[in-house]
């Protein structure tokens, strides 16, 4: 099984030589869900902006299903990532005034997928636990409903790699729980490897893998 | 093209309520700037149909008709017994096409000076304009108004234009205004679409351009409205034959022409420059960081 995730010797240094990441190393394998612990919130933010693409690292490589991304042009980059990868911000707020299946489809339409859309929504809205909600407003919803909608829409174009920034803020130990196990189960049936960039949650959950990185943690707090 | 199609739809399935109403009144903003900058603009004092030989000529004789070029004296004098038994005509005068090359009457452009003229006196224009047609040697007819007649009048004080440009710069800020909260509003209630546009790989001005092409096209609404409207003002207001010859201060169809484009572009521009000025709102909204 290869690595979908290679992050190799990555430092990104903010205004005035500020040490935002230094020499972060790590690798996760196809088909896993990973979690990265115990980076503070600027570390979570600033490398998920470095995978998204929207913030051009120091030094280092970043190659995300087998592809380089620092080395992409710009257009390449927003592509492949568009393809191959999906990304949940932190906090992410559901579209106001569309309906859990609208903002499916909505997402159906930028990204151009083809096949058929109807039962790639209805899978999606399976595993996600909102077939019975799919037709309200996901604003009106509570928190947890909220963060499965962010995951339904990340994945309704069958993605290999799921990045997850804070998936879990805000939620009580129940409601982690019930997210946790919608991410095993879009991991299990639709072979999405995950990244959560997050804290708050154990690192002793079942099938979740907690990465080992040599990143020097104590350079942000 | 296609993506920005299709969130010019999903914009537009946003405008309702209060979002509709604001449209509505930018639109209608942006025609009565149009309609008085027209007020403006438009000269008030033409040389249209007929201007310096009119004096010499009985002031109740409005109706001008052009005769068929190269027709016989026969055929002149017979279409003139032709005219007089008509209904509607009380009495008519031949102007010869030398006479018109001597400058006693001025004709409009689109009249050629090679024909001959009767000028005609009628109480009753509308069935005259009925009964001409029936006329084949008269090949184009048009009316004087008493307005065209009356050299050297009717130009706006400078006061009243200062009033009237001042109004319509109100309604350009008024249009200008609801456009740029109109976008706004959508935006606003956008926030989470543009988190789903931002990660999955497009970029600001995808979003941008169809937001601005929305504000231009309510602005080319607005300016289509006014157009219409002088066209048909004019017309109801000198009750013409010809659309052209009715228009004041439209001596030709260049000048028609003209100002169409020139209020086309005036609508274009004001709801293109209104939307643009909202636009940084996608900028605010699209490097906000809300990841707590």
């Amino acid at each position: 099984m290869g690595k979908i995730v290679q992050i190799a010797e990555l430092s990104v240094y903010g205004d005035e030589d500020e040490v935002l990441l230094e020499d972060l190393s790590f690798t996760i394998d196809r088909g896993d869900i990973a979690h990265l612990a115990g980076f503070s919130s600027v570390q979570y933010e600033t490398l998920f902006d470095v995978l998204t693409g929207d913030l051009a690292p120091d030094s280092g490589q970043v190659v995300l299903c087998d592809r380089n991304i620092v080395r992409l042009s710009r257009k390449n980059r927003k592509k492949m990532l568009r393809d191959e990868v999906s990304f949940l911000p932190g906090n992410f707020i559901p579209p106001r005034e569309k309906t859990v299946l609208q903002s499916l489809k909505f997402k159906l339409a930028l990204t151009g997928s083809n096949g058929d859309i109807q039962e790639r929504t209805t899978e999606v809205l399976e595993l996600t636990g909102l077939t019975n909600t799919s037709n309200s407003l996901p604003v009106e919803a509570g928190e947890i409903e909220q963060v499965k909608t962010g995951l339904a829409i990340s994945i309704v174009t069958k993605p290999e790699l799921l990045v997850c920034h804070k998936p879990f803020a805000g939620l009580n130990s129940k409601g982690i729980e019930e997210v946790v196990d919608v991410l095993k189960a879009i991991n299990e049936k639709m072979g999405v490897t995950i990244l959560l960039l997050s804290d708050g949650i154990s690192e002793n959950l079942d099938g979740v893998s907690v990465i080992e990185s040599d990143l020097d943690t104590r350079v942000v707090s | 093209m296609t993506k920005s199609f299709y969130f010019i739809r999903e914009f537009g399935g946003l405008l309702n309520g209060n979002r509709a109403a604001k449209v509505a009144g930018a639109i209608l903003s942006i025609f009565a700037f149009i309609i008085l900058i027209y007020a403006l603009l438009l000269p008030k004092n033409q040389p249209l149909q007929v201007s310096s030989g009119l004096e010499k000529f009985p002031q109740d004789h409005k109706t001008l008709a052009q005769i068929e070029p190269g027709l016989s004296s026969t055929g002149i004098d017979e279409l003139y017994l032709s005219l007089r038994q008509l209904n509607s005509v009380d009495n008519l005068i031949l102007i010869l096409s030398e006479e018109v090359k001597q400058g006693i009457l001025n004709v409009p452009p689109e009249m050629s000076e090679e024909s001959d003229f009767f000028l005609i006196k009628t109480g009753n224009r509308e069935q005259l304009l009925d009964e001409l047609k029936t006329q084949p040697r008269i090949e184009m007819v048009t009316t004087i108004s008493g307005q065209i007649q009356r050299q050297g009048s009717e130009s706006f004080s400078l006061w009243l234009k200062i009033i009237i440009l001042a109004i319509g710069v109100a309604f350009a800020g008024l249009a200008f205004y609801l456009l740029r909260s109109v976008t706004e509003d959508v935006l606003e209630g956008w926030e989470g679409e543009l988190q789903i546009i931002k990660y999955s790989g497009l970029s600001r001005l995808s979003v941008k351009f169809p937001l601005a092409m929305l504000g231009t096209l309510f602005g080319l609404l607005g300016s289509v409205l006014s157009v219409v409207a002088l066209f048909v003002l004019s017309l109801l207001a000198d009750n013409g034959v010809w659309l052209i010859q009715s228009l004041p201060g439209l001596p030709t169809n260049t000048s028609l022409l003209l100002v169409t484009v020139w209020s086309l572009l005036l609508g274009l521009v004001l709801g293109f420059l209104a939307s643009l000025s909202s636009l940084r709102v996608v900028d605010l909204k699209w490097d906000s960081k809300v990841n707590g």
